[in-house]
């Protein structure tokens, strides 16, 4: 499974150049003021996931891998993994987008912070759901279709976000009194995740290569 | 041992099926899987690979059920190899080197020179022919014992056809080692195979030794008439020319005054597929 994650690691590493022009603009936007720019960050690395995919499917990669001795399974854990460390890097980034922020205003605004955290569960849902359908759905036009219109209600959904972002802080600021708010979501999307997983193995073992 | 045993595997696609594959191919030897474009020969190799699943019928290598762990023994090659196009042979070496177990660093280093592979150059810069030899340099680094071969020699000059056949037949040099290969070109196989199978619209039609193969069967040139009178079972195929008739006939079933000319597995091969179509 190293071997799997090497290789999309390398071609992260070949597109991290345009990866960290995007990533820049929109970080040191939101820095300056644009709130919302940072939720593209994590649509960016949500989507890239997917893409690699397809982008494997395409060159023959998908093929040649299960040739190679890790099995079905280990391929399918790569690929979470693999969206896993776009993820910890998404944080990486937030925080330091925070740090940025604060060094340049002296305070941390809520509405940022509200951005971040609802980018972030955005993002990963949305690779919970689409990492599935990305081995289910053989047709790469299909699924890059998908993709493309989900990222889209991302986005939307995160304009959407901040044109009501002071009601959206009141409520978030109400339920993350509770003590027990970080757990529940930590627990809530790493669970999500293991059912998304688990879904992923079973439709891969089964399909046709 | 055998290196691999086929029984009656089967796939059914909607616009195509392959039925009842069964074939054995013992260890130390060389299979040939001929047959014309969509006879069913990937078909037949992914079945075997686990890249398909089968419909039903069994699979065997090394005399185990298929699993990734084998994959360790197995060097593949497809037609078109599938890496990346922006990744240079450095980068293939990293992903190689951490997938097998057994993966030779000096050995794959070693071919890639012999073949004067550029290393710094992305994949897609690569000729058909160039791309070819990396799969194959991939293959026989991790110390297989067992190469399957799709169409490794499809598009490529015949140069460098002749020299692939020539490392194929080093690596069968090791009495553990074997190779089942198909292809569309006859002539490459009968240069190495000591097994031979024929697929036709997803059925096999033979399976057999190579010698006895060319053996058993001979050209005959005769005349309707005389054709006739022969035993129906003996003519595998046969073809009109101005002079007469030209058939492939099973030496064993024709009296022995006829005046019987060798054959070539190419020869005997479109004889067959012209007579079943």
């Amino acid at each position: 499974m190293r071997g799997l994650l090497l290789k999309d690691l390398i071609m992260l590493k070949k597109q991290m150049f345009f990866l960290l022009i995007a990533v820049v603009s929109f970080s040191m936007a939101s820095v300056f003021g644009n709130v919302w720019s940072i939720a593209m960050v994590s649509v960016i690395t949500s989507v890239l996931a997917v893409n690699f995919m397809i982008q494997e499917r395409i060159n023959g990669w998908g093929q040649y891998s299960a040739v190679l001795p890790c099995g079905r399974k280990k391929f399918v854990t790569s690929k979470y993994l693999f969206n896993f460390l776009l993820k910890l890097m998404e944080l990486v980034i937030f925080a330091i987008d925070c740090a940025g922020a604060y060094f340049l205003h002296g305070e941390l605004a809520e509405s940022t912070v509200a951005m971040l955290i609802g980018s972030f569960v955005m993002g990963n849902l949305y690779t919970i759901f689409l990492l599935p359908l990305a081995f289910k759905i053989s047709d790469n036009t299909v699924i890059l279709i998908i993709n493309m219109v989900i990222g889209g209600l991302i986005g939307g959904f995160i304009a959407l976000l901040a044109e009501n972002l002071t009601d959206i802080i009141r409520v978030m600021v109400d339920i993350s009194s509770k003590p027990f708010f970080p757990y529940a979501v930590i627990i809530s999307v790493c669970l999500l995740y293991v059912i998304s997983w688990g879904i992923s193995v079973k439709i891969y073992e089964k399909k046709d290569l | 041992m055998n290196a691999i045993e086929v029984k009656n595997l089967t796939k059914t696609y909607k616009d195509f099926a392959l039925e009842n594959l069964t074939l054995t191919l013992p260890k130390g030897c060389i299979m040939g899987l001929i047959g014309e474009n969509g006879a069913g020969k990937s078909t037949a190799i992914k079945l075997i690979l686990g890249i398909t699943h089968p419909d039903s019928g069994s699979i065997n290598i090394f005399g185990k059920k298929p699993a990734p762990e084998l994959k360790q023994k197995i060097g593949v090659v497809f037609d078109e190899i599938g890496i990346p196009p922006e990744f240079n042979i450095r980068e293939i070496n990293s992903i190689m080197r951490s997938s097998f177990d057994n993966w030779r660093n000096d050995v794959f280093s070693g071919y890639i020179r012999k073949f004067n592979l550029p290393e710094k150059k992305p994949f897609k810069s690569f000729s058909k022919g160039m791309k070819m030899k990396l799969g194959i340099a991939i293959a026989l680094s991790h110390d297989a014992e067992l190469l399957i071969l799709d169409e490794p020699t499809s598009g490529l000059d015949p140069v460098v056809r002749d020299e692939i056949v020539d490392i194929f037949n080093d690596f069968t040099r090791d009495e553990n080692h074997s190779i089942l290969i198909s292809s569309h070109i006859v002539s490459d196989l009968e240069k190495m195979c000591d097994y031979i199978a024929f697929l036709h619209n997803g059925r096999l039609m033979l399976c057999e030794e190579k010698d006895r193969l060319l053996e058993q069967y001979g050209f005959i040139n005769t005349t309707a008439d005389i054709l006739r009178e022969l035993d129906e079972s003996a003519v595998i195929g046969k073809k009109s020319n101005r002079w007469g008739i030209e058939a492939i006939v099973d030496r064993e079933k024709i009296p022995h005054t006829f005046d019987v000319k060798p054959i070539t597995i190419e020869d005997l091969f479109v004889f067959m597929v012209k007579e079943e179509n």
